[in-house]
This record gives structure tokens, C-alpha cells and sequence, in this order.
């Protein structure tokens, strides 16, 4: 095992100074280290999306990358989206159609649901289906979470089109 | 899209009414906001973390450990072989006393002599984090000697075969039949005889968040808290103080968040087991978290069946009998405590179920091998026993020239026909099959989609419709296993605490996985107390010293369980209920602030006897009804399956629609039996 090495890069809008082993992922890094434990791994070899958070405002899985990739990277997670309220109506649209279970899933798929977004207009529900397809929920189904996601965008887009 | 789910709801009573109403989950914008709290999120001060070393061998005697240079690595604390916890753990084996004739070998936490799977732990390790404890199990050096495997059904009853294990006649788990009578006269004067063999895969479950375990044992206290990621923490509070000598009443199991469970964190783990000695040979928190690839070798399996059946036939397709054999291979032991016999046991009682037979035979074989154990998972035995059944009925109409619905709708069992039994025993209190079939025929518009149909298939384009009908068991008791000597749902129950503020606390033995359970419950509390469900707080999955009394298993309602007893006994209880709130309420009639005082009248805690109307009591017996509810389904390549809610897709919501399946019937037996307390 190497001797850890300085880590700095800023997660949810603050900045963050560590020093991490090599080896560490950054879904570790997170999880353990920060304690930003609503990013979840599920197999933590890239399949199935429960780690995935955005870092430079891309979503990644996070169990992939290793924390020292991150070196100056800006990382949000699911707890941040959510406190800065980036992610509401999305949170409102997945209660509403109860689109969620266990909820193990859930912040990986709210993370890739939020950058499908960012892309602005309202995506097909195909679009979704295909932005949805490195996430496993096992306790769902898709159809709630398709559902929610399409509603959401639909939401935002007739608020941008109000005066 | 979907089309509108329309359940009628309830009506509602005198008060604010929740049940029947579809409310929101409060416990999902937890879940929403990155706030679950796993047993994967949790760390406890001083807390270690396991890893085990596995066995890449499906047969293999072990000739030597060593362990060594695995002590010497950095951060390790211990390191323990299969007799290190079996000084401290006593073995379990997996039977049923109900299931005759059953036998498996005795397990341990880590295996003394021989590993029979691939993937079986063998050595654990334990060090300050899990990188460390995986590092120095790459330092543990195990000999094995490869000894010959079985590997599927024909191996494990061949003649001369090896035996899984050496100290059993044979490779034969359980053996059960099943026989009406007469079947071969019926196959000898049918029309039509048609038949198939099926073979089913083996699956596993998959839960998203892989099994995770945190023993934490307090030898100063000889306490044990166990964080667990299971469905069932009474039965684990049970097992962990029965095998490891400990108190009942100073083992605690609690259940926070679950990342999904299918029925594959119910069962006892040989890794789980001994984390809690670990903990206790350590005196320390210690941590487990299988990785996914581990779950694949290590999770139960299931559906590792072979059936062979027929069904012989009228001229005019009416199906008389069917005749089955059932073979399954399970690992090398039965699971603990539920046993691997109970799928094949559903696949046999349940093939036939919707229908009318005037004769049926089954033979069920389950088969020890060398691969990893088997039990109950999603829809135990229903799949193999709607796949098998719905394939006869498809060749039986075919053999007659009938539709597949005309098939079908000619030998369901009658609407009007119930209370009747299957030809395999189970009691049916009120299904409607023709209605449901009729209600599909209907709303998936069969006509037209034939139509369709046929006009894609000119233009080469092949569309199946297939339809099926099923019977699914909803809640059978805890006298389903308690009958075979399992305690597993004996201590479960709701605890409801009124506050002196006028809140409502109840605490609930059955767990949420996101069902929906926490949701139910508090709908239930708050209509049987005329208060708003905003005011209930529930906490559900915590086992501890808690003297609760024996209820039925999940969705049982806190509040008809104590409608099970005579009048008298139930104002006995509710005037005993009174007086036992006093010291929270400085009184009883202090039990509800002002705003609630125009009901406190029907408060049970005020012994009124008239706290519920018959309506609520036979609602929820309907919604949670131990007996059989029955679907039928359709599914189309290409089309929303979720579209199709008259099928048995949701089954709870489904018996509740429908409606039919009876509480009356149910109720002596089943409700005498849950007072009786299970069998121990
Ligand atoms: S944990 Fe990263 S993709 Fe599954
Ligand atoms: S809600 Fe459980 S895995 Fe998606």
C-alpha cells in the first residue's frame, strides 16, 4: 500500500483538503472520508449507476474513478444538488408518482436525470429510457421513474415559456 | 400511459379516513434527499471490517490453513478459522418438522473439513478497514484437495453418485407427493393427452445494496446490536442469542434502510453468523459487506428446476387431470431456517390452482449439489408452477381447437363455486377468475389485437399474445413455518404509544424495504384512532427485549388483531390499555389534547367498544388475507406491462380491488391460531 498523497478539490461548493491513499475511489473517498453517504455503491465496478455524481458537470460513476483523479475537479453529489435545491422538482415529481422503492438507487438515478435536464427542452421518453440505461433499479421497474423524469421537464419547460 | 387505477376507496369512516386513500410515502423524500441510512452508511466507533476467504473449488477437502502471514499484515486484528467460532457457535441444520422424511447436514459459521460450493467462506479475516483485511486475505494460504462435485440433477441421483455429504444415505433432501387418486384412469380414457418439460435456470436476487451485517458485541454487558440489512430482525434476535448462548433479551437486531431485499435477506449466511462471533471474539464492532461478485457466489439462488408434466384432455377441452414431477436441485445444504424445500413444495400445490381437475398427481424431488444454497425468493414456486400450468392450457386448446381465452374460460373454477379446494389441497375462500378473465378480454380488447395480430403477421411481423392465470398466496401466518418449529414471525407486533402531547408513536416488528409498510401502518393507526396520519410516527425494523405478542407476519394491522377475541375479551384488553397509558397522560381522559376530545370516545385506549365499525375490520381482512388471491395477466411484446393493472401484477393492491378474497373463513382458524401463539 503507497503512502497517501494531498488531495483538494471542491465538493458541493466547498472546498475540500485531504490526504487519501492511492488507491482509494472517489465513491470511497466520498462515502467514507466526507461521509456523503447518499452516494451509494451497488457493485462498484461501473454497471450499475448508484454512485454516479457529477463532477465538472459531467455525471460519472464514481466508483471508477479514483479520488486522486479528482484533483481539482467540482464534485456534486446528491446531497448537494439537493441543499441548493437544483434537484427539487425532480424530488417532487419522484414522491408524487412514488418513483422509488428501496431508494438504493435513487440518488444515482436523480444525479443522471439532473444532467439529462441540464441539457434543456423536454427529452422523449426513449431519450430517457436511453439516459436511464446504466442504472439498476431491481425494486421498480422504469416506468414511474420515466414517468417522473418527463413530467419534470415538462414542468420547467412550460415555466420558462410564462412570461 | 397507464390507465386509472380504480380502486374504489374505502369509504370513509366518522373521521379524517386513510386507508383506501392513495397517500404519499413519507419516509421516500428521506430517501430522496441522500438522507437513507444503509447498514452499507454506517460506521460505529472502534468499528472493523471483515473479509473472507473463499473457496474456488465446488468439492474440496481442506488439508491445511495457514494463517500466518495473513496475522503479520498491516491493521489486522484477527483472523479465524471454521473451529475458532464453532468453540462458540452451535450448528444449525435446515428442516421443517412438517416437511417428513427432510435431512441436512449440520452447518457452521466457516466450514471445519470441507467446502462444498464455490464461493463457501472458508477463513475470515478482520482488520482496521476493509482494504487492509482484503490485503492480508490475500496472504492466507488454504490447501485444498479437490474432491468430485455434483453438479446437476442427473448426478446427484445417479447411481453410485458422490454424496454432497459423506454422513447422509443420499443426495435426496426431501421427497413429497402429491395423488388424488384415479389419474391413471383418467390419462387412459382422455381424448387428448399433452405434455412438456421445462427447464428453469437458476436466479438470484440482485438487491442493489449487496447483504451487509455490523455485529457489535459489549462483553461487559453481554449485549449484542446487530445493524442488519434483513426483512426479518425478530428472527435474527432469535437465532443469533440461540446459536451463540446469549440472552434473548440482550440481543437487539435493527433493520434501518434496506436497499432492496426479494426475500434473499431473509435467510441465515454463513458469513453473517460469523461476523457476531467475530464481534464477540473481539469485543469490537465488526462490519461486513459482501461485494457484488461475492453475492453472486454467496446470495441464495433459486428456480433451479426440472419438471415434467401432462395434462389429459376431453374432446372437448376440458382439461381432467394433470400429472407432474418436479425435480430441483438446491445447494449443499437446506437453507436455515426456511428450508429449500418450500419452493418445489409451492411449484406442486400450485400448478392446476385456478382451475377445476378431476385428478392430480405430483412427485417433488429436491436434490443437495455442489453449488451454492437455494430458497426463498420473489414469488416463491409461483413462476415454475404459472409457467408449466398456462403452457398445458395453451396445449390443451390447441389440441381442442379452442382460443386461449375459450380454453381457459372453460376450466377455470366457477365464480360461484367457492369456497371450494384445489386438487392439491389449498382452501379457496372466493376467487373470480371468470370475472377477471372477462374484465382482460375486455380491456385489453382481444379482438382487435387479433386482428392486428394477423395483419402484422402478413406484413412478417410476429406479435405473441399470451394470457395466464395464477392463484398467489398473500399471507399465509407465522403458522406457515411455525408449524415446522421455525420462529420467524412468532414475536411479531406493533407497539402504540400515545404521547403526552397527544402524538402517536408506533413501533412496528415488520420492516419496510419501500413497500410501503411504514405508509400502511400509519393509514391503519390513524383511522383506528380518528387522528391525522401526520401525527403517527412509525419506526419499523428494530428487534429487542420487547414483550410483544405473537402476531401474523407483514400486513397483518395492528389494530383488527385485537378485534380476534370475543367482545368481552377485547374490552377487558381495551380497559387494560386505558390504565396502562395513565402514566404517559397524567390520565385517561387526558390521553388526546382538546382538539381530538370530541372523539376520545372511540379511542380503544378508552375501552369504546364501538372504536371501529365492522366495515374497517372486514376491509383490512381483505386487504391482508392469508388466503390465495387470484390474477390473470397479459403481456404483449411491445407494450407497457404496467398498463394491465387488472392483472395479478401488484397483488396487494389487487386483492384489495377485487375484493374477493374472504375474511370471514379466514378468520377462525387463522386468528385463533395467531392468539394460540405458534407452535415453538
Ligand atoms: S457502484 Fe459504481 S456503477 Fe455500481
Ligand atoms: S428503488 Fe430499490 S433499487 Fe431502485
Amino acid at each position: 500500500m503507497s503512502a497517501p498523497v494531498p488531495l483538494a478539490l471542491t465538493v458541493n461548493g466547498v472546498e475540500v483538503a485531504r490526504a487519501v491513499a492511492p488507491r482509494t475511489t472517489l465513491a470511497d473517498f466520498l462515502r467514507l472520508d466526507l461521509e456523503l453517504t447518499g452516494t451509494h455503491t451497488g457493485c462498484e465496478m461501473g454497471a450499475c449507476g448508484a454512485c454516479l455524481v457529477m463532477m465538472d458537470g459531467v455525471p460519472v460513476h464514481s466508483c471508477l474513478v479514483l479520488a486522486v483523479q479528482a484533483e481539482g475537479a467540482v464534485i456534486e453529489t446528491v446531497e448537494g444538488l439537493s441543499e441548493r435545491g437544483a434537484i427539487a422538482e425532480l424530488q417532487q415529481a419522484f414522491h408524487q408518482r412514488n418513483a422509488l422503492q428501496c431508494g438504493f438507487c435513487t440518488p444515482g438515478v436523480l444525479v443522471n436525470a439532473h444532467a439529462l435536464l441540464e441539457h434543456g427542452g423536454v427529452p422523449t421518453r426513449e431519450d430517457i429510457r436511453d439516459a436511464l440505461s446504466g442504472n439498476y433499479c431491481r425494486c421498480t421497474g422504469y416506468e414511474a421513474i420515466v414517468d417522473a423524469i418527463e413530467t419534470t421537464a415538462r414542468l420547467r419547460a412550460g415555466a420558462e415559456g410564462q412570461p | 400511459m397507464n390507465a386509472p387505477v380504480t380502486n374504489a376507496p374505502a369509504k370513509p369512516f366518522d373521521r379524517p379516513g386513510h386507508v383506501g386513500q392513495p397517500l404519499s410515502r413519507p419516509n421516500a423524500k428521506r430517501l430522496l434527499a441522500g438522507r437513507g441510512r444503509y447498514v452499507t452508511d454506517i460506521t460505529l466507533p472502534r468499528m472493523l471490517h471483515a473479509v473472507f476467504v473463499r473457496s474456488p473449488y465446488a468439492h474440496a477437502r481442506i488439508a491445511d490453513v495457514d494463517i500466518a502471514a495473513a496475522q503479520a499484515m498491516p491493521g489486522v486484528r484477527l483472523v479465524a478459522t471454521g473451529a475458532d467460532l464453532a468453540r462458540l457457535c452451535t450448528p444449525w441444520v435446515g428442516t421443517l418438522d412438517h416437511f417428513k422424511g427432510m435431512k441436512s447436514p449440520p452447518q457452521l459459521p466457516l466450514p471445519l473439513e470441507r467446502a462444498v460450493w464455490a464461493g463457501q467462506a472458508v477463513v475470515a479475516v478482520v482488520a482496521d478497514t476493509r482494504a487492509l483485511a482484503e490485503d492480508a486475505a490475500e496472504m492466507v494460504a488454504i490447501s485444498f484437495e479437490e474432491l468430485p462435485p455434483v453438479t446437476d440433477l442427473d448426478m446427484a441421483q445417479a447411481e453410485g453418485a458422490p454424496r454432497v455429504s459423506p454422513e447422509l444415505a443420499d443426495n435426496m433432501c426431501f421427497r413429497a407427493g402429491l395423488d388424488t387418486g384415479g389419474v391413471d384412469d383418467i390419462f387412459a380414457n382422455a381424448a387428448h393427452v399433452v405434455e412438456g418439460e421445462f427447464h428453469f435456470g437458476r436466479h438470484t436476487g440482485v438487491t442493489l445494496e449487496p447483504r451487509a451485517i455490523i455485529a457489535d458485541y459489549d462483553p461487559s454487558e453481554e449485549r449484542l446490536t446487530v445493524h442488519h440489512a434483513t426483512q426479518t430482525p425478530y428472527q435474527f434476535q432469535d437465532l443469533y442469542a440461540r446459536h451463540y448462548g446469549i440472552a434473548e433479551s440482550r440481543v437487539r437486531v435493527i433493520a434501518p434502510d434496506v436497499g432492496g431485499s426479494f426475500g434473499v435477506k431473509l435467510h441465515v449466511y454463513h458469513e453473517d453468523m460469523a461476523v457476531v462471533g467475530l464481534s464477540m471474539m473481539l469485543g469490537r464492532p465488526v462490519k461486513f459487506v459482501a461485494d457484488r461478485t461475492e453475492a453472486f457466489v454467496s446470495d441464495i439462488h433459486a428456480r433451479d428446476h426440472r419438471v415434467k408434466a401432462r395434462a389429459a384432455v376431453a374432446a372437448d377441452g376440458t382439461i381432467l387431470a394433470m400429472d407432474v414431477e418436479d425435480e430441483t436441485a438446491v445447494g449443499a445444504f437446506s437453507t436455515y431456517p426456511r428450508t429449500s424445500a418450500v419452493e418445489g413444495n409451492q411449484v406442486i400445490r400450485l400448478i392446476g390452482a385456478p382451475y377445476t381437475l378431476a385428478g392430480y398427481r405430483a412427485d417433488l424431488k429436491v436434490l443437495f449439489q455442489n453449488k451454492v444454497q437455494t430458497s426463498q425468493y420473489r414469488a416463491v414456486g409461483h413462476p415454475i408452477a404459472c409457467a408449466v400450468t398456462e403452457r398445458l392450457v395453451d396445449l390443451a386448446g390447441q389440441k381442442a381447437g379452442l382460443d386461449p381465452f375459450a380454453v381457459r374460460a372453460k376450466n377455470m373454477i366457477a365464480d360461484d363455486a367457492y369456497p371450494c379446494a384445489s386438487a392439491t389441497g389449498y382452501k379457496f375462500e372466493a376467487l373470480s377468475h371468470q370475472a377477471c378473465l372477462a374484465k382482460l378480454h375486455t380491456l385489453m380488447d382481444y379482438d382487435r389485437l387479433r386482428s392486428e395480430q394477423a395483419e402484422a403477421r402478413a406484413r412478417g411481423i410476429h406479435r405473441g399474445i399470451g394470457i395466464a392465470a395464477f392463484v398467489e398466496i398473500t399471507n399465509p401466518s407465522p403458522a406457515f413455518y411455525g408449524i415446522g418449529g421455525a420462529r420467524i414471525s412468532a414475536q411479531d407486533g406493533a407497539i402504540i404509544k400515545i404521547t403526552p402531547s397527544g402524538e402517536v408513536r408506533c413501533l412496528i416488528s415488520v420492516t419496510e424495504q419501500g413497500q410501503g409498510t411504514e405508509t400502511i401502518m400509519g393509514q391503519i393507526v390513524a383511522d383506528y384512532l380518528g387522528v391525522s396520519r401526520d401525527i403517527v410516527d412509525r419506526t419499523s425494523g428494530g428487534a429487542q427485549a420487547q414483550g410483544q405478542r405473537a402476531r401474523r407476519r407483514r400486513g397483518h394491522p395492528p389494530g383488527p388483531a385485537r378485534r380476534a377475541g370475543s367482545r368481552e375479551r377485547r374490552n377487558r384488553r381495551a380497559r387494560h390499555r386505558a390504565g396502562a397509558h395513565q402514566p404517559f397522560g397524567g390520565g385517561a381522559h387526558r390521553l388526546f389534547p382538546l382538539r381530538y376530545a370530541a372523539r376520545r370516545h372511540q379511542c380503544p385506549a378508552l375501552g369504546g367498544a364501538s372504536l371501529r365499525t365492522a366495515g374497517l375490520s372486514l376491509r383490512l381482512h381483505q386487504r391482508h388475507s392469508r388466503l390465495p388471491c387470484g390474477g390473470g395477466c397479459r403481456d404483449r411484446a411491445g407494450e407497457d406491462p404496467q398498463a394491465f393493472r387488472g392483472g395479478g401484477l401488484r397483488p396487494h393492491h389487487q386483492s384489495a380491488a377485487g375484493g374477493r378474497t374472504g375474511a370471514r373463513r379466514r378468520g377462525a382458524g387463522a386468528r385463533r391460531g395467531f392468539l394460540r401463539r405458534v407452535p415453538l
